[in-house]
């Protein structure tokens, strides 16, 4: 089904059912109540006169995790034996875009920048990259938190976001109090 | 056109023509659906019994660049990112970058609002980072009592008293409603 400009009824003539099901049937199926399956769920265009629901999710994870990778990676918890734990994530239906927003309280013990970005797998391949990421020089635990919201270009489909996480040239990165939220259109 | 409250149907009434066009062609053609043209968009409202498109927008410039106003202005490579968005009353906009400032003072990214609304750079919506390390932060900022129309956000820069402000990846991400 699709949306149909509605007709224009003239006076004297008689309304049949294959207008009634193109004009008032297929037109409801396709107006935003009629899309609307989830709650906190909202419409968005996903061409001409044709809509879709997308939904906003987040994700927060406090643990501490810590890495000394010079490139973006998927960062070990503080536990026995230091078990590589990816995420947080989330996985979404977009459109062609979505916001990403980021937050965490990144350090590093060696001085140099601690980074968190985000990647995009599934319909879309993007890797993570500084282009797309909050980072911190600090040293001291807790001193300093940050966050960014990126506009980012999609394929329209699943698309799975992570965050990853690097230090710039040496030391361990610590990142506390991760979060995530992705708004798709 | 606009929307006008269904009418009831009475059993044995007549349905005339004028009822149809006026309260299911008319009523359908102000539906979020008939407004729907340019993807990734949201239907918002527009004031009673009324919506329209909006379309959330993002500009990036990659390329660093410094200033050493003190007061909120364009870089010394040229003006931006800027983003023109047709928007209700309510704007959303994310603002980051990469910056620092030569001699240690703070840096700090804003933005102006021109168009339709008359909204200058300010540190009340700022990001602002003291240090001669580069760091990369971000803010968001939800701003209501917008003239309805074109509006431009433009980012703006300044240092706080003294050196050089330096400022790459910077960005805005507008969702207008």
């Amino acid at each position: 089904m699709a949306w149909s400009s509605p007709m224009t009824a003239v006076a004297g003539s008689v309304w049949t059912a294959a207008q009634w099901n193109t004009f008032i049937r297929d037109n409801l199926n396709e107006c935003e109540t009629s899309k609307a399956l989830t709650t906190s769920g909202y419409s968005v265009v996903t061409s001409l006169h044709r809509l879709s629901e997308r939904v906003p999710q987040v994700v927060n994870d406090a643990a501490e995790v810590v890495t000394d990778q010079t490139s973006y990676s998927d960062p070990e918890t503080l536990a026995a034996g230091s078990p590589v734990v990816p995420g947080p994530s989330i996985t979404a239906f977009t459109g062609q875009k979505a916001l990403v927003a980021i937050y965490g309280a990144p350090r590093t013990s060696g001085g140099t920048a601690a980074w968190i970005s985000v990647e995009v797998s599934g319909a879309t391949d993007i890797p993570a990259d500084d282009t797309h990421a909050i980072q911190n020089h600090v040293t001291d635990p807790d001193s300093w938190r940050s966050g960014a919201t990126f506009g980012l270009d999609l394929t329209e489909g699943l698309n799975t976001f992570t965050m990853k996480y690097r230090v710039s040239t040496s030391g361990t990165g610590h990142f506390t109090s991760r979060r995530m939220a992705v708004i798709p259109f | 056109m606009a929307w006008t409250a269904p009418m009831t149907a009475v059993a044995g009434a007549v349905f005339f023509s004028a009822d149809y066009n006026t309260y299911v062609r008319d009523n359908m053609f102000e539906l979020g659906v008939a407004k729907a043209t340019v993807p990734c968009s949201i239907i918002a409202g527009a004031g009673p019994n009324a919506v329209e498109q909006r379309t959330p927008t993002w500009a990036a410039t990659t390329a660093g660049s410094t200033t050493t106003s003190t007061s909120y202005t364009d870089l010394d490579a040229g003006p931006g990112p800027s983003l023109t968005v047709q928007s209700g009353s309510v704007i959303a906009i994310w603002i980051f970058c990469n910056q620092y400032n030569t001699n240690g003072t703070a840096a700090w990214m804003s933005f102006a609002i021109s168009g339709d609304s008359s909204i200058s750079a300010d540190d009340t919506w700022a990001i602002q980072f003291q240090g001669t390390d580069g760091d990369r932060n971000g803010a968001g900022f939800v701003f209501d009592g917008l003239t309805k129309g074109s509006n431009t956000i433009t980012a703006k820069y300044r240092v706080s008293t003294a050196g050089t402000g330096y400022f790459s990846q910077r960005r805005i991400a507008v969702w207008p409603f």
